[in-house]
């Protein structure tokens, strides 16, 4: 009984040595920011260093109970999406974040803090991008939106 | 290391996932030995895809707190196949694969008909996999939660030895004047309560890892009823712990993690066995 509890003792050792070796493999790479789309806004909340499931639960939560968070300046990593609403020729940008699973996803809207020239060319669709800016709350036809304002994008490698 | 998961520990929901995972991971394993040994260890699946059906009605019916109905719902079919699953024509595993089979199609076409978000194949997976549900707990669920498994680990200690003297011999049971059909309808409430629990955790085609592996790890260790579950109950615990960690610190998906680390400690058990038998030789 002595034995087995002992053996199972130090396998748990093993696989706690495991977890902290896995832990060490998961820091962000550094991005390689972009001269033209650099950044300057110091973050209250930086997305960007977490895990992908941590982000996910984050921005989740954001968007359940936003009031905490506004006024914040947030940082995350994600994939880059642009959308051009037809009946209204209106401008979105995105930061999308895929969870774990890959099958969930949370974006988040963002206003580059310099418009861009040309919306439609400004990335290419799913670049890995960093985006920086101040969360607040926007109306659009009776529904709340949140969005990063005078954000700033760097484009990651 | 160390630093990175206190930094993960400010955030509220990560101490809400910790606390349900174990809390959950406690339950599945306390009753999982009693599942294995009445070699009921399929009807977890079968409940499982029970409560994706009824997950997917709750949905379709835009019920603000999905567990209100998935509960009873689940607990209904629970039932019903312990029990009035006895007496009718249709028994035992072609039970289970009917009812298994057919939430889980009822339930997949009802989010197709009635799409309630943009995101069918994110939903589907949510529900299937556990995704990332546990760590988006709001706090009523969260209490909601600790309260249900308060109550599955009170009901346990306190009807131990019905639950024991049942899961070995429900003849004997019954000839000794313990009421063994109250207490496999108990059993059945229980387990069902458990599933809708874990759908949380692991989701709900995970589910039946989370009962039936550390059971089955600790037979391979130990054999009376009591030191099993103990240690049971220990690995469960550890092992969700382990796999919630990971999968934070890690960003890999919640549920199979905890299963993968089910998996190694199961293979780990098989292998001390094994040195154990080659040693007492």
């Amino acid at each position: 009984m002595k034995r087995t509890l002992f053996i199972l003792f130090t396998l748990c050792v093993c696989l706690l040595l495991c977890v902290s070796c896995a832990g060490q493999s998961t820091a962000p790479a550094d991005p390689n920011p972009n001269p033209n789309l650099s950044t300057n806004l110091t973050p209250d909340l930086d997305l960007s260093k977490m895990s992908s499931t941590v982000v996910y639960a984050e921005i989740n939560n954001i968007q359940y109970d936003p009031t905490q968070y506004l006024g914040k300046v947030i940082r995350l990593r994600g994939l880059y999406a642009f959308h051009r609403e037809p009946s209204t020729d209106m401008v979105y940008y995105a930061c999308v974040v895929p969870d774990a699973t890959a099958c969930c996803m949370q974006g988040m809207e963002f206003v580059p803090a310099a418009e861009p020239q040309d919306p439609d060319r400004f990335l290419e669709d799913s670049a890995d991008i960093t985006v920086t800016g101040r969360l607040e709350i926007y109306v659009e036809e009776n529904t709340s939106y949140l969005h990063l304002v005078d954000a700033q994008v760097e484009l990651n490698s | 290391m160390i630093d990175t998961i206190l930094m993960y520990l400010d955030f509220a929901y990560v101490r809400y996932a910790l606390i349900v995972g174990v809390l959950i991971a406690l339950c599945s394993s306390l009753l999982g030995v009693t599942l294995v040994l009445k070699r009921f260890s399929y009807i977890g699946d079968g409940l499982s895809h029970v409560a994706f059906g009824a997950m997917a009605i709750a949905g379709v019916l835009r019920i603000g707190s999905s567990m209100l109905f998935v509960l009873p719902v689940t607990v209904i079919c629970a039932i019903l196949l312990l029990r009035a699953g006895q007496n009718t024509r249709i028994k035992g595993d072609a039970a289970i694969a009917m009812i298994s089979v057919g939430a889980l199609a009822v339930g997949y076409l009802l989010l197709n008909i009635f799409k309630s978000s943009g995101n069918l194949s994110g939903d589907v997976c949510t529900t299937l996999f556990g995704s990332m549900s546990i760590l988006t707990l709001k706090r009523a669920e969260v209490w909601l939660c600790f309260g249900l498994s308060l109550a599955v680990i009170l009901l346990f200690l306190l009807f131990y030895n019905r639950i024991f003297a049942v899961t070995f011999d429900e003849d004997f049971a019954r000839a000794a004047g313990t009421r063994a059909d109250a207490y496999n309808l108990l059993i059945a409430t229980v387990v069902a309560v458990i599933i809708v629990l874990a759908m949380n955790l692991v989701g709900s085609l995970l589910i039946s890892a989370l009962i039936i592996f550390p059971a089955m790890s600790a037979m391979r260790l130990f054999k009376s009823f009591r030191s099993v579950t103990i240690c049971s109950a220990v690995l469960s615990v550890f092992c969700a712990l382990t796999g919630m960690l990971i999968s934070i610190v890690g960003g890999t998906p919640v549920g199979s993690t905890i299963v993968a680390a089910d998996i190694i400690a199961f293979l780990a058990c098989c292998l001390i066995a094994a040195l154990q038998r080659r040693t007492a030789q």
